[in-house]
C-alpha cells in the first residue's frame, strides 16, 4: 500500500515525463485497477486492453491531474473504469460473469490509503437489499439499467427509480 | 440533456460515475464535462463518494506483455531503468574514500592544494522511487565539485536538471551547473561561491540550458541539507 502523497508524488512527476516514476505507480496499483477493468469486462484479454488504454491516458493527462479537486487513486480507477465500461457497451460481455458474492462491501486490501475516504458502508446498509445489489452491481460489474433488470428480473423502470433513489439517499447520508 | 437544474446536473453525474448513464447521453455528458467545470467538480465528488466499493475486488496480476506493450505504445524505447539499491554502490565508495585517506597521507600539502580533488563533504540524492540519482563530492577548501550520475535520470529532452548552492539567511542559491542525466556520467565544477558557506544542495527542473534567470525557476525536486 502507499500513501496518497507518494501517488500524487509520482503523478506529479509522470507530469514531467518520469518513466521511472511512471513504472513505479503502474507497479503499485495495476493489479488492482486491472481486477477492476476485469469484473466490469468480464474477460481477462479485454480488460488488460482497457487498463493499458487507461495507463496511456494517464501518462498524457497527468498534467491536468488537480491534488485538491481529486486524490490520485481515484482519479486513477475512475479512468480505468470509464475505459472498461465503454468496452463493456460497445463490445458486450465476452464472457458470463461468475456468481457475484453477496456482500457488498467485502474486506479487502486496498493499493493506496483510504483512511481519509468517507465511510460509505453505513450508508450502503441503510438501502434495501434490492437497491444495494443494484448499485453494486452497477458500479463494481459494470452493469447497464437493463442488464439489472434483467438480472433482477424487475422492470426497467423500478430499476432506474432505485438507483436514482439511491444515489441520492447515500448522497444524503454521507453529507449528514 | 436538462443542465440547467443543479438537481438534475449532480444525478447525471452521480449516474455517469456508477456507470448507468448511457449510450448517447453519455457521450453528451462527456462532452459537456469536458469544458464545465462545475460539472467537473460534481463528478469528482461522487466518483470520491463511490470509490469505496472499489475497494473489494479482488487484484488480478496484469501479465508482462501489457507493460511492454503500454511502454511500446508510449514510445519508451526500452523498459524503464531498473531500480538500484543504495548499497549496491556503497563498497565502491568505501573504497573510494579509502583510497583518498591513503592519498592525504602520503601527499604533501602544497601538492595537495594544487592537484588533488579532496571532498570533504559527499552527498547523494536518492529519490524514493528512481533510488539514487546523483552523487555530489564537494572539496570546500578548494570550491570545487564533482558530480556523478548514479543512473539514467529520465527528463524531458526540453528540460535540464540544474544543482543549487543553498545558503545561509536571505542569500540567493548560486548555480552550480546541470546535472548529468546518463548513468557514470561525471561533472567537475569550480564553484562561483564558497562551498563553505553553503548550508545544503537543490536540484530543480529548469528548461535545457538551464535557468535563464541565475535562480531557480522550475520546482524544486530535490533538496539536501549539509547541516550535521
Amino acid at each position: 500500500m502507499i500513501d496518497n502523497d507518494h501517488i500524487e508524488n509520482l503523478l506529479a512527476r509522470v507530469a514531467l515525463r518520469d518513466r521511472n516514476a511512471f513504472q513505479a505507480l503502474y507497479d503499485s496499483s495495476a493489479a488492482h485497477l486491472l481486477g477492476a477493468a476485469v469484473r466490469i469486462l468480464g474477460s481477462r484479454a479485454q480488460a488488460e486492453e482497457a487498463l493499458q488504454d487507461g495507463f496511456v491516458q494517464i501518462w498524457q493527462n497527468a498534467s491536468s491531474f488537480n491534488p485538491a479537486k481529486a486524490r490520485a487513486s481515484t482519479w486513477m480507477t475512475s479512468i480505468v473504469r470509464y475505459r472498461a465500461l465503454d468496452m463493456v457497451r460497445r463490445t458486450g460481455r465476452e464472457t458470463p460473469l461468475d456468481e457475484i458474492q453477496e456482500s457488498a462491501l467485502p474486506e479487502s486490501t486496498v493499493w493506496y490509503d483510504a483512511d481519509q475516504e468517507p465511510n460509505l458502508e453505513p450508508c450502503m446498509d441503510e438501502l434495501g437489499e434490492s437497491q444495494r445489489m443494484c448499485v453494486t452491481l452497477a458500479f463494481v460489474e459494470g452493469y447497464s439499467h437493463q442488464e439489472l433488470s434483467t438480472r433482477l428480473d424487475t422492470p426497467l423502470g423500478t430499476i432506474k427509480s432505485w438507483i436514482r433513489r439511491s444515489l441520492n439517499q447515500l448522497k444524503e447520508c454521507l453529507e449528514r | 440533456m436538462k443542465l440547467n437544474n443543479p438537481q438534475l446536473r449532480d444525478e447525471l453525474c452521480a449516474q455517469y460515475v456508477l456507470g448507468t448513464l448511457t449510450g448517447a447521453a453519455r457521450q453528451r455528458f462527456s462532452t459537456y464535462l469536458r469544458h464545465d467545470s462545475d460539472l467537473q467538480q460534481r463528478v469528482a465528488q461522487w466518483e470520491q463518494r463511490l470509490q469505496p466499493l472499489a475497494a473489494g475486488i479482488t487484484p488480478v496480476e496484469p501479465s508482462a506483455a501489457t507493460w511492454r506493450a503500454l511502454s511500446a505504445r508510449l514510445g519508451f524505447e526500452e523498459p524503464a531503468v531498473k531500480r538500484e539499491s543504495w548499497w549496491s554502490w556503497r563498497p565502491a565508495l568505501a573504497g573510494f574514500a579509502l583510497l583518498l585517506i591513503v592519498s592525504g597521507v602520503l601527499l604533501r600539502e602544497p601538492i595537495r592544494q594544487n592537484l588533488l580533488f579532496l571532498p570533504d563533504v559527499e552527498v547523494a540524492f536518492v529519490d524514493e522511487s528512481q533510488g539514487p540519482l546523483w552523487k555530489v563530492e564537494a572539496d570546500t577548501g578548494n570550491d570545487r565539485l564533482v558530480v556523478t550520475a548514479l543512473g539514467d535520470v529520465a527528463v524531458d529532452s526540453a528540460k535540464a536538471m540544474e544543482l543549487w548552492l543553498l545558503r545561509d539567511n536571505d542569500q540567493p542559491p548560486v548555480s552550480l551547473g546541470l546535472l548529468p542525466v546518463r548513468n557514470g556520467a561525471v561533472i567537475s565544477v569550480h564553484a562561483a561561491a564558497s562551498l563553505r558557506s553553503g548550508t545544503g544542495f537543490a536540484v530543480s527542473l529548469e528548461p535545457a540550458g538551464g535557468s535563464p534567470t541565475g535562480l531557480p525557476t522550475g520546482p524544486v525536486l530535490y533538496v539536501q541539507s549539509l547541516t550535521s
